[in-house]
């Protein structure tokens, strides 16, 4: 039986003799990220003045929008300490924001759905719909127009609160949005400050995810609200040139507190790319791509692939290098040839000698017609004298030049609510 | 080569980098950084405000200067407050009350804020029509026009800019300060009156009280601080500019706000001239001023009516959508926040044609509808202080006592005087009926 959690509260409860011991006023839930997690608890009201008291939900014998009555007499009457991640719902949990996942937007608890099956009652959903709203204030619907808008509890994030009592929440659901939609979610509702601990409690390369999509101002507001430690471990999950961005908006004094944490190679790789001129070809460059050395063959390229601890954003190219040990660029794979390639045969014969290169100090709009002219989604970077492989620049990342200041429109776009008015990052 | 070792490069580096830097050339700094702060209280100066004051000034003369005072001291900690609970929670007022009191408060809260700035968006609609009959158009054209205007400046094209303008426009109120200066003041007397309190036992004293603490310190200013420092991510690290914009802008309003009764203090008081609205102030001001000054009056009013006609509904319903959980945005499609939208346009056309109709009586309605937001001003303040002082929202930030007990003092004074106010229109009204019968 399906109950709304605002019909039972204020009820009777009556023990197994049939005497009233007092009204309910909470339920207790410990398993919030079950599918449809069990209540614990009932929280009971003995009168005014006096504390609450715990009731298992195994004692409860039937819970309806009449009456509830328990299966026992015996009730322990000690007042009801609050344990590590016990959630209340009423306390917690109404008039919170939660994340409506299917629909990806946020919104707020005005009610909740109980099942009451014996011997367990269930959390089922939570109601957003204005007749939740009435229901709560005990205001009859007008002609029954309105309806219940329910998100199941699977399909629902709880984002926590800012109560004293802290308990764990898990952002399961939430981690299987985009980053681009978990951003948005959540700095635009909670605030930046609750968005910070959200963000925080998922997992680092899904956090590096998020923070490179936010607008530089965000990035800021989140980066210095977040320890020192955290930042780095961020960072290490982020490809270089996201990395370079990244510093780019701290500012250099934030800058200089953060680079001692990187390890030796990350912090190198980023440093490389900062050191290159505005509107060059390098600073717009990424040192995240896929290479293999050109002694190879092809299964055993394929191993070497498969092993990449983190993929790159952009894996159309293979670049082939001229050995393990040098940086030589000697040719490349696109993705379908590498597919069509028989299993036995060398990197070596079926790769693209010579390919289209840009050069660091180009300036980024000649690489930019070279990659429309030749009809090529990624050039790799080289050094000139050397041809070694610096690193690669895409076809998105370059025409960012014609966005306003290198200004991440995407996301921007997503935040520009309301009667937002400034742009000026500087 | 060990990165440690590099710290020389990683400075070498990190020199040669152009980052972005806040511009330190102090003009343009500030320039910058007044926003919201100025765009609230500019908004303040609006139809009824212009009103209030000149009127005040033409039944009262410079006595009334001191309750400017009194205000500006309220009006300058409340807008901090408004703006810190932003920026220390990153939150709007809405979803503050929401979270940390009950539904029924929440409920009754909304209800009072839309009551409320109804009748302030009717008021701008009003002083649409009036600094335009100035120019010589009718509030039959004037009135549809501008709320078609507004709306379409708002859902489709570019708000913030077209604020900006309204802003700029507005600023033609500056032309009071002139208006007060050619009125040739006695200086040492309006320096006098800006500090020594004194009370009249006219009974219109005390409704002219009530009106300037409604008009100067307007509900809907706070709740849009909050919203607007919220919105552009500012942080208490940044707070400092905040500040600064807050001081700047509830400076300015009064200030204007203290030259219009200056202006008609020194001219229409000495000439025994009474006036009820702002194009009366206006007119009346033409033969001090010259035939030039009704064209700059019309325009600042203009100015104010449309920014606050503008920004009100949208503050309304920012604060209603997000206190019941409702999609709200103006970068959201109709179909993703239809509540959002809807209930932005029924204000905008329940004003509009509150203002054309002329079976009600408009003086009426709007003496009513300050009343509610008289009212709602110590309700929200009390919303306010209670968040403003909770350790868990606040942390650090929480007010200190000395500025507890200004506002707390401020709160008290406008309770009263709403109270007596609403005490002796009852009377009135009572002596009124059993003068019929």
């Amino acid at each position: 039986m399906e109950v709304y959690l605002s019909e039972l509260l204020g009820r009777k409860i009556t023990n197994k003799s049939k005497e009233a011991i007092g009204t309910l006023e909470d339920l207790v839930v410990r398993e919030l990220d079950k599918r449809h997690p069990p209540v614990s608890g009932l929280l009971i009201k003995r009168g005014r003045k006096k504390d609450l008291v715990y009731i298992p939900a195994h004692d409860v014998d039937e819970m309806n929008t009449k009456q509830i009555r328990l299966t026992t007499d015996i009730v322990d009457l000690t007042p009801f300490q609050r344990r590590e991640n016990e959630i209340l719902l009423v306390n917690d949990m109404y008039d919170k924001q939660i994340v409506d996942i299917d629909d990806r937007r946020l919104t707020r608890v005005n009610d909740l759905l109980l099942e009451v099956e014996k011997p367990v009652i269930r959390l089922k959903g939570v109601d957003v719909s204005v007749l939740g709203l009435l229901h709560r204030l005990h205001i009859p619907s007008i002609l029954g127009i309105l309806k219940h808008n329910i998100v199941d509890w699977e399909d629902a994030q709880f984002l926590g609160g800012q109560g004293q009592v802290k308990f764990n929440v898990q952002y399961k659901n939430l981690e299987s949005l985009h980053a681009v939609d978990i951003a948005r979610i959540i700095f635009e509702g909670p605030g930046y400050k609750q968005g910070s601990k959200v963000l925080a409690a998922l997992k680092d390369p899904i956090a590096a995810d998020i923070i490179e999509e936010l607008s530089p101002k965000l990035q800021k507001n989140l980066i210095e609200s977040m320890k020192l430690e955290d930042v780095a471990d961020v960072i290490k999950h982020m490809p270089p040139d996201k990395a370079a961005d990244l510093f780019i908006s701290l500012g250099p004094a934030y800058a200089q507190k953060v680079f001692p944490l990187l390890n030796k190679e990350d912090g190198q790789k980023i440093l490389a790319l900062l050191s290159y001129p505005e509107h060059t070809t390098g600073a717009y460059m990424t040192t995240d791509y896929l290479a293999v050395s050109a002694d190879l063959n092809f299964e055993e390229a394929i191993k070497l692939i498969q092993d990449t601890e983190e993929m790159p954003d952009f894996a159309y190219y293979i670049y082939v290098l001229e050995n393990k040990l040098s940086n030589k660029l000697v040719g490349v794979l696109a993705a379908h040839e590498f597919l069509l390639a028989q299993r036995r045969s060398r990197i070596e014969s079926i790769m693209k000698k010579r390919p289209f290169v840009a050069f660091p100090h180009d300036h980024i709009k000649k690489t930019i017609r070279r990659m429309y002219r030749y009809n090529i989604s990624a050039l790799p970077v080289v050094s000139k004298s050397e041809n070694k492989l610096l690193g690669i620049v895409t076809f998105r990342d370059a025409i960012s030049v014609y966005l306003p200041r290198r200004w991440k429109a995407r996301i921007r776009q997503v935040f520009t609510n309301g009667f937002s008015s400034e742009q000026n990052y500087g | 080569m060990a990165f440690p070792a590099n710290k020389t490069m990683v400075e070498t580096t990190l020199a040669k980098i152009k980052f972005p830097r806040i511009r330190r050339f102090f003009p343009f700094t500030i320039l910058a950084i007044l926003g919201p702060g100025l765009i609230a209280t500019a908004a303040g100066n609006d139809a009824g405000g212009i009103a209030t004051y000149a009127s005040a000034g033409a039944h009262f003369g410079l006595s009334v200067l001191w309750i400017m005072t009194f205000l500006t001291v309220g009006f300058v900690l409340i807008q901090e407050m408004a703006a810190r609970l932003g920026a220390a929670t990153g939150k709007g007022f809405s979803d503050l009350i929401r979270e940390n009191f009950s539904l029924r408060m929440t409920v009754f809260m909304m209800s009072l804020l839309l009551l409320g700035n109804i009748g302030l968006v009717v008021s701008e609609f009003a002083g649409i029509a009036a600094s335009l009959e100035l120019l010589g158009i009718t509030k039959y054209i004037s009135v549809p026009v501008g709320a078609v205007v507004i709306w379409f400046l708002i859902v489709k094209g570019n708000y913030p800019k077209v604020e900006k303008i309204f802003l700029l426009m507005s600023g033609f109120l500056l032309s009071y300060i002139f208006a007060a200066i050619l009125a040739k003041p006695d200086w040492n007397s309006v320096a006098i009156n800006l500090i020594r309190p004194s009370v009249s036992p006219d009974p219109e004293f005390f409704l002219f009280t009530v009106a300037l603490i409604g008009t100067t310190i307007a509900p809907f200013m706070q709740v849009f601080a909050q919203s607007a420092v919220v919105e552009k991510g500012i942080t208490m690290s940044d707070f400092k500019y905040t500040r600064i914009d807050t001081l700047i802008g509830t400076l300015f309003a009064n200030l204007v706000a203290i030259f219009i009764i200056i202006a008609t203090a020194s001219t229409l008081f000495p000439a025994g001239i009474r006036i009820d609205t702002a194009a009366d102030a206006a007119t009346a001001l033409v033969p001090f001023a010259g035939e030039f000054a009704r064209i700059l009056f019309a325009l600042g009013l203009l100015g104010a009516s449309l920014l606050a006609a503008g920004v009100v509904p949208l503050t309304t319903s920012f604060a209603l959508a997000n206190a019941f959980g409702w999609e709200a945005g103006i970068n959201r499609s109709f179909e993703e926040a239809p509540i959002f939208y809807a209930m932005f346009t029924f204000i905008i056309v329940l004003s509009a044609t509150i203002v054309l109709s002329p079976a009600l009586s408009l003086i009426k309605l709007l003496v009513g509808l300050q009343v509610v937001n008289g009212l709602l001003l110590p309700i929200q303040l009390y919303f306010m202080l209670k968040l403003a002082n909770n350790k868990n929202l606040m942390g650090k930030h929480v007010n200190p006592v000395w500025f507890n007990s200004i506002v707390i003092i401020t709160m008290i004074v406008v309770t009263v005087a709403v109270f007596l106010f609403l005490g002796s229109s009852i009377v009135t009204l009572f002596q009124s009926y059993s003068g019929i019968n």
